[in-house]
């Protein structure tokens, strides 16, 4: 076993597989691997941050463990994107919530892009190592969406989560220090270093060595020194944005499809004042969701709710001066709910597009349709009736100007405010595709085995291969496929 | 993380004559990332975001402009460079007086017109300003809030006391 928390002189690796990147289809792959008997090495840019590290304090966490410092947004700064990126990835710092690829998104891979996939074992398989199972305490923010969908007659759902000995603090998004959470940080990268496999952390691969069929070797640099691994096989597993910039920086895109089909869940909330204590901080951040919209014409979209430490709360929070104060003075007694848009199954929401920067940063275009802004208005209007019907006192939404409700005729204001690019606060937490996987090869970039077309041992596995979103929050999906992935790269 | 766009490139590159007349501020910690002028429309806007009152303290209190020059000189430097293209189009003379008829520079202007100037960019029908908005109200609004001394005001408790706690998963290996 090694483990590098970056390194303090040049370094040169050999391995039987290099992986880049940590996070749910790194770690999970990696960990197969090496319970095989191949020598591994993983190279995460994100630094090796533990429960000793997580000292739940918004203003030192989330510039720690997420991308760009907690700044990374879409090119028109649009969509504020929240991508973890630490040893483990997003499952650092995701809210544990757990789905098994819908039956009918499964159905629409297999119509549109030849995909039959059998993921289920592998679904049995990662469920039984991270304790994936159904949640049953809500705390006040999740009991409002419960109460509001069950007096309107809407569907709802507990949700799964993974973890195990969860204290039930609130604080997921800031990284579990009690050890609870079963992110890949304490499971699969411990299996991992377990079985005698390489971790380097605080290591950013920047070129792979190939001749357009194989990769040689890996490149990267950590704390200024050169980090060279020659490998037989290669893994980019940098998740969605980062991994399709690997392959781009490095003139690697078969059929012109690299960054392409990127989709993002994007995320629209109305937060809502009541009159008993919410305290959205405190307890598991998603116990319930309601997936009534999911298969509305149109852009359908799922609703969930999010945790509530200042910080974030803030952040969603587009209008300034003594509304701020006025809003967060009464954070105590607010509940948000979220919809997340389910990009990818429909025309209006075809997805964004993945670019390199001169800088090497990468160029996040997701234009947001008119037919995706209407889902978004739909989106409000369902929120907001949640809220009424949860009882309510004031509900808002996150334009700059915001739209107030108290009453159920105040729905009208919804009709006339603007929606869509920078007229109220949309996030994404969840990156999918730019590596679309394919079973045709003129469609994708892998193939179905998550092989590069045109290569032979270069692989991709993360939330990159997703050809679509997902319609449910997408981190047991990863879990899943790079189970499944791991006969493939071992067998190369 | 902001598309300026051709328009306000074009205005950028006007900026060295637009800028006479900003009227600065003085930083309480050595900067990294801006300029005087830079640090000076983004304390302008920060104070303009959370003014303070009813308890709570003005912006410039919590040295939201200095945290946030400390928080991009660890990131990426194209980011502090976007953000910066970003203050220099908001305190520019030029197309303030372009576009809203105004001779003053952002700085310049008292708070009140500051304040009709800032919802006039979030409202605006050029998608640049909205997003020139949204960007650094934002990062002001998280940064001000981030602040523990603000927990109490809002009725947070705080994180809970992690300390102390052990692990019996070895990760901490």
């Amino acid at each position: 076993m090694s483990l590098y928390r970056g390194v303090d002189g040049p370094l040169e690796l050999q391995a039987d597989v290099c992986v880049i990147g940590s996070g749910a289809g790194g770690s999970v792959l990696a960990a197969g691997l090496a319970a095989r008997g191949r020598r591994v090495v993983v190279l995460e840019a994100g630094p090796y941050a533990t429960r000793a590290d997580f000292s739940q304090v918004e203003g030192e966490a989330y510039p720690m463990l997420y991308q760009d410092r907690f700044t990374r947004a879409t090119a028109d700064g649009s969509i504020s994107i929240l991508q973890g990126r630490s040893v483990g990835g997003g499952t650092t710092v995701n809210w544990t919530t757990c789905f098994r690829t819908p039956e009918r998104v499964q159905a629409f891979w297999k119509d549109r892009f030849g995909l039959e996939l059998g993921l289920d074992p592998h679904f049995e398989a990662v469920e039984e190592r991270l304790n994936i199972a159904e949640w049953p305490i809500n705390n006040q923010n999740n009991e409002v969406l419960r109460r509001g969908c069950e007096a309107l007659g809407w569907e709802w759902g507990r949700l799964r989560r993974n973890v195990l000995g969860c204290a039930d603090s609130g604080y997921c998004g800031l990284g579990c220090p009690y050890d609870a959470k079963q992110a890949m940080l304490i499971t699969t990268i411990q299996d991992l270093l377990d079985a005698g496999g390489t971790l380097v952390a605080e290591c950013e691969v920047l070129g792979l060595d190939h001749d357009g069929r194989r990769v040689t070797s890996v490149h990267g640099r950590s704390k200024g020194h050169a980090v060279n691994v020659r490998a037989d096989r290669v893994v980019v597993a940098g998740g969605a944005i980062n991994s399709p910039c690997l392959l781009l920086a490095n003139d690697i895109d078969p059929n012109g499809l690299v960054g392409k089909n990127t989709f993002l869940h994007p995320v629209v909330a109305v937060g809502g004042i009541y009159d008993e204590v919410i305290a959205g901080w405190q307890g598991a951040p998603q116990s319930i969701g309601s997936h009534q919209f999911i298969e509305r014409e149109g852009v359908g979209f799922f609703m969930e709710v999010p945790p509530l430490q200042p910080m974030l709360a803030s952040a969603g929070f587009l209008g300034f001066g003594p509304m701020q104060h006025e809003f967060m003075s009464q954070l105590a007694h607010v509940c948000s709910i979220i919809s997340l848009m389910a990009d990818g199954f429909h025309e209006a929401a075809p997805g964004g597009t993945v670019t390199l920067r001169a800088d090497g940063r990468p160029h996040v275009d997701y234009p947001i349709s008119e037919g995706l802004a209407q889902a978004m208005k739909a989106a409000h209007i369902a929120m907001a009736r949640v809220h009424l019907a949860a009882g309510v006192k004031v509900a808002s939404t996150l334009h700059a100007e915001p739209v107030v409700m108290e009453t159920e005729a105040d729905l009208e204001r919804l009709e006339d405010a603007p929606y869509g690019t920078l007229w109220h606060s949309i996030f994404t937490a969840h990156q999918m595709g730019g590596c679309r996987m394919a079973a045709a090869a003129s469609e994708g970039v892998v193939t179905p085995d998550h092989r590069v077309n045109g290569f032979d041992n270069l692989f991709v596995v993360d939330g990159s291969v997703l050809p679509t979103s997902l319609g449910v929050n997408p981190s047991e999906t990863l879990y899943g496929l790079a189970h499944r992935a791991v006969d493939f790269v071992a067998g190369a | 993380m902001l598309g300026l766009g051709l328009g306000g490139a074009a205005l950028l590159a006007c900026g060295g004559l637009a800028l006479r007349g900003s009227r600065l501020r003085a930083p309480r910690t050595t900067l990294q990332v801006f300029s005087e002028t830079e640090y000076s429309v983004l304390a302008a806007i920060a104070d303009r975001v959370n003014p303070g009152g009813d308890g709570f303290p003005p912006a410039r209190d919590l040295d939201v402009a200095e945290k946030i020059d400390a928080l991009l000189a660890t990131a990426h430097p194209g980011i502090g460079g976007e953000i910066k293209q970003a203050l220099l189009l908001v305190e520019n003379a030029l197309a303030a007086f372009v576009f809203d008829q105004r001779y003053e520079t952002f700085t310049a202007s008292p708070p009140e017109l500051q304040d009709r100037i800032w919802a006039d960019w979030a409202a605006s029908s050029i998608e640049t300003r909205r997003s020139v908005y949204k960007a650094l109200t934002a990062l002001c609004t998280a940064t001000y809030w981030s602040d523990a001394s603000l927990w109490d005001k809002v009725g947070y408790p705080g994180p809970p006391d992690v300390s102390g706690l052990t692990s019996a998963i070895g990760a901490d290996r």
